[in-house]
């Protein structure tokens, strides 16, 4: 186990839904959900606080949550202003580390242990950056704070809404055994009724299972279940400029079969890893993409380019091309869509191209910059791809 | 089915046949090799059904005629390794047994009606050229076509039939190849032409035909048809239009000198070795009488090659990937290329007379 370690989780609470009551006063302190139309197949993103009693939750048929709360103010999302909330987010996290690993638009794990001598103890840090993200944002963080990334995901999710959990290192057992296991980090549909039969109900039950036991039954995840039980991760913190790839992916609370649905989150998906991949002056020669169907079959498919980029443009017309045949071939409902930049390096040298390039290319250049730029000022709602706006919008 | 044939005649064509015939295809019929032994010949196909070639195997004895489809590379690892000189095959029910001394396998076939049919060329030819002319084509334009480009029509060769003349143009967005041969034949009065997949060439290289022999071209609908003597192939062509390659070739190039290729070659090499993926750009200082390469890789090193040159003029600096180059220059066979450039902003480029033109663009150096 490394020693010492001092990792944030940071979970902004119930995000879209409270952006929305942020902006639009008289939707606060009601229950609102975030999501599609009832009447048609649409789902809830996110639900408020206020609608949650009700049983609404984020895996759930718009319809149905209607019918749970008929009180409740829907509300069509506009992820343009949830980004741009999210950029602000991620700005104030800087302030603290520049460990941070980005998971999704509202979550990021931040690793402070070099932070400790100048900022003071991890718990003190944590008090701080939900302050100021209240200050700035008006919303409100749920933290955890433990000795690594597992620990610290369970902690935030334990005192939601604005909590602040911190797991002592000689406390981690006493926080960990009572846990109900469908909280481990793997368990699944598949295997929760494989440990239930088991007679494992909390990660106490989990432990009292020898290794080679649980390898028996579940190959390397046994073996990691394992650990994790005993609250051991020594996964690091992955910023960026380190990794080796650079990913956005979203799980669907219900699964899409909308073509120009998923298009237009890949398309979301590219804007924003270009974005990260050109804010650290890196280039990808990998673009992947990730599709999980309704049955949990995950595809990947990938292609190589001859030379590493940054681009926007490049970037989604090889997601696109990797995207299409998939969808012509099978046209099944996606649960997971995601996709990857991999296979990178800093960018120095610029080749010149022969064709397009000369003059497409530097305007697409010029385009991704003057792009950024709006959005670094203005945040990243302020402008958008013609074909990432939703018909309603253009 | 029974025969004779000489070893490595049939090792030859089966080689070939397997360059063809998928080996990472899910459709087991396409591993296949099909065999046609008549009287006096032995043909063999195969087809992913993009390519497909039909190949006589010479000197073979065939006691009795018939067809045969078994999987390619098992049949032509056994006929790699035997070491004899001469093997015999005979087909029972549902099994090719080859015989050597001292050898005998039996593998399974497959059913010879379920093999798709292989195309031949119909009609005469539309031209003609020396497979060593077309040879020399492919070997000057196929390694500059882009692999895996999103852009699929860069992905293949165009073939262009200009009056007497065959040009092969291949370019992967940052460089560009394009040779020029002359037809054997009477050229066409209108112009033709067609984008050929990647591995349409790489199989041209790979045949067990004459230099000499006289290649029919026929570009029909969809459609590319080679009969080379013995053998023949149909190609799929790559749909799309390939970019207009004539409007990049630079006709303002006001800086030109002769460079001894292996001289160019030798010092491009060294000063290659200190760049690498971050920082692959290669600086071409030129100045009176001096042609200098500069190369640096971060946290490696640097390298400086000086090369007399007979360049007169104000000084330059230009940067390009010596990648590009030294793939050019490996294939060139002569003693001196041209190279001509403009600026470090424009295209740079390499000709062997008229017969060649490599367009290569320029790499904006970081400044380091």
């Amino acid at each position: 186990m490394k020693p010492d370690r001092h990792i944030l989780h940071v979970d902004m609470d119930a995000f879209f839904a409270a952006v929305e009551q942020r902006d639009h006063p008289e939707l606060r302190g009601k229950p609102v959900l975030v999501g599609g139309d009832p009447k048609g197949r649409g789902v809830v993103s996110t639900a408020s606080y206020e609608a949650r009693p009700f049983g609404c939750g984020s895996a759930m048929p718009m319809a149905q949550a209607v019918r749970l709360c008929p009180d409740a103010i829907i509300v069509r999302p506009s992820m343009t202003r949830y980004s741009e909330a999210s950029a602000q987010v991620f700005s104030i996290f800087e302030h603290y580390t520049p460990k941070v690993e980005p998971l999704s638009i509202d979550e990021a794990f931040l690793d402070v242990t070099g932070s400790t001598r100048l900022l003071g103890p991890a718990e003190k840090i944590a008090r701080e950056l939900k302050q100021r993200i209240q200050e700035e944002t008006q919303l409100t963080a749920s933290i955890g704070v433990a000795s690594n990334k597992f620990l610290a995901k369970l902690a935030s999710d334990q005192e939601k809404p604005d909590g602040l959990v911190v797991v002592q290192s000689d406390a981690i057992l006493a926080f960990l055994d009572p846990l109900p296991v469908s909280r481990l980090w793997g368990v699944g549909k598949a295997t929760l009724p494989k440990l239930e039969r088991l007679g494992v109900q909390t990660f106490a039950d989990l432990r009292r299972h020898a290794k080679e036991e649980l390898r028996q039954h579940f190959g390397d995840t046994g073996e990691r279940f394992y650990r994790l039980v005993r609250g051991i991760d020594d996964r690091d913190v992955i910023t960026d400029r380190q990794a080796k790839s650079i990913s956005h992916e979203v799980t669907f609370s219900v699964d899409v079969n909308d073509e120009d649905h998923l298009r237009r989150v890949l398309l979301h998906h590219t804007e924003g890893v270009a974005r990260r991949l050109r804010r650290h002056g890196r280039v990808a020669r990998t673009v992947s993409i990730k599709v999980r169907t309704s049955n949990f079959a995950t595809v990947t498919r990938s292609l190589t380019l001859t030379e590493g980029t940054d681009e926007t443009d490049t970037l989604w017309r090889s997601a696109s091309t990797l995207f299409q045949p998939w969808w012509s071939k099978h046209e099944l409902a996606v649960r997971l869509i995601g996709m990857a930049a991999s296979n990178l390096t800093e960018s120095r040298d610029e080749q010149l191209a022969l064709f397009d390039a000369t003059d497409d290319r530097r305007d697409t250049r010029q385009l991704d910059q003057a792009v950024d730029e709006i959005r670094n000022r203005y945040g990243n709602g302020a402008i958008e791809r013609g074909t990432a706006m939703t018909p309603d919008e253009k | 089915m029974k025969l004779r044939f000489n070893r490595t005649e049939a090792s030859d064509v089966l080689s070939a046949i397997c360059s063809v015939a998928g080996q990472r295809t899910t459709k087991d019929i396409l591993k296949c090799v099909r065999l046609e032994a008549r009287p006096d010949v032995l043909m063999l196909s195969a087809t992913d059904l993009e390519l497909s070639l039909r190949c006589a195997v010479a000197q073979v004895e065939v006691e009795a005629p018939g067809d045969s489809l078994v999987v390619a590379d098992t049949l032509a690892r056994i006929v790699r390794e035997c070491g004899d000189e001469l093997l015999s095959i005979e087909t029972t029910k549902n099994l090719l047994e080859v015989r050597g001394v001292g050898s005998h396998f039996q593998i399974v076939t497959q059913d010879v009606e379920t093999f798709p049919a292989v195309p031949t060329m119909e009609g005469e030819p539309d031209v003609t050229i020396e497979y060593g002319a077309l040879l020399r084509l492919v070997e000057l334009s196929a390694f500059a076509a882009a692999h895996e480009s999103t852009r699929y029509a860069i992905n293949g060769v165009l073939w262009e039939i200009e009056g007497p003349r065959l040009v092969l143009a291949a370019t992967d967005g940052r460089r560009l190849a394009v040779a020029r041969g002359e037809l054997a034949g009477d050229g066409l009065t209108e112009q033709k032409s067609a984008i050929v997949p990647s591995k349409t060439l790489a199989l041209l290289g790979r045949l067990p035909v004459d230099k000499d022999t006289r290649v029919g071209i026929q570009l029909a609908e969809n459609q590319l048809l080679l009969s080379l003597g013995r053998a023949n192939i149909s190609s799929s062509l790559v749909e799309g239009r390939f970019p207009k390659y004539q409007d990049v070739i630079p006709n303002d190039c006001d800086r030109e000198l002769q460079l001894n290729t292996a001289e160019f070659h030798s010092a491009l090499k060294r000063a290659a070795l200190l760049t690498n993926e971050e920082s692959k750009g290669v600086r071409f200082a030129f100045s009176e009488g001096t042609l200098t390469l500069s190369s640096r890789a971060p946290e490696q090193g640097e390298a400086t090659i000086a090369l007399p040159v007979d360049f007169q003029g104000t000084e330059l600096e230009i940067g390009f990937n010596p990648q590009f180059l030294l793939d050019v220059l490996r294939v060139v066979h002569a003693d001196e290329v041209t190279l001509a450039f403009k600026a470090e902003n424009r295209p740079g480029v390499i000709r062997l007379g008229e017969a060649y033109t490599y367009v290569v663009m320029p790499v904006n150096l970081a400044s380091a």
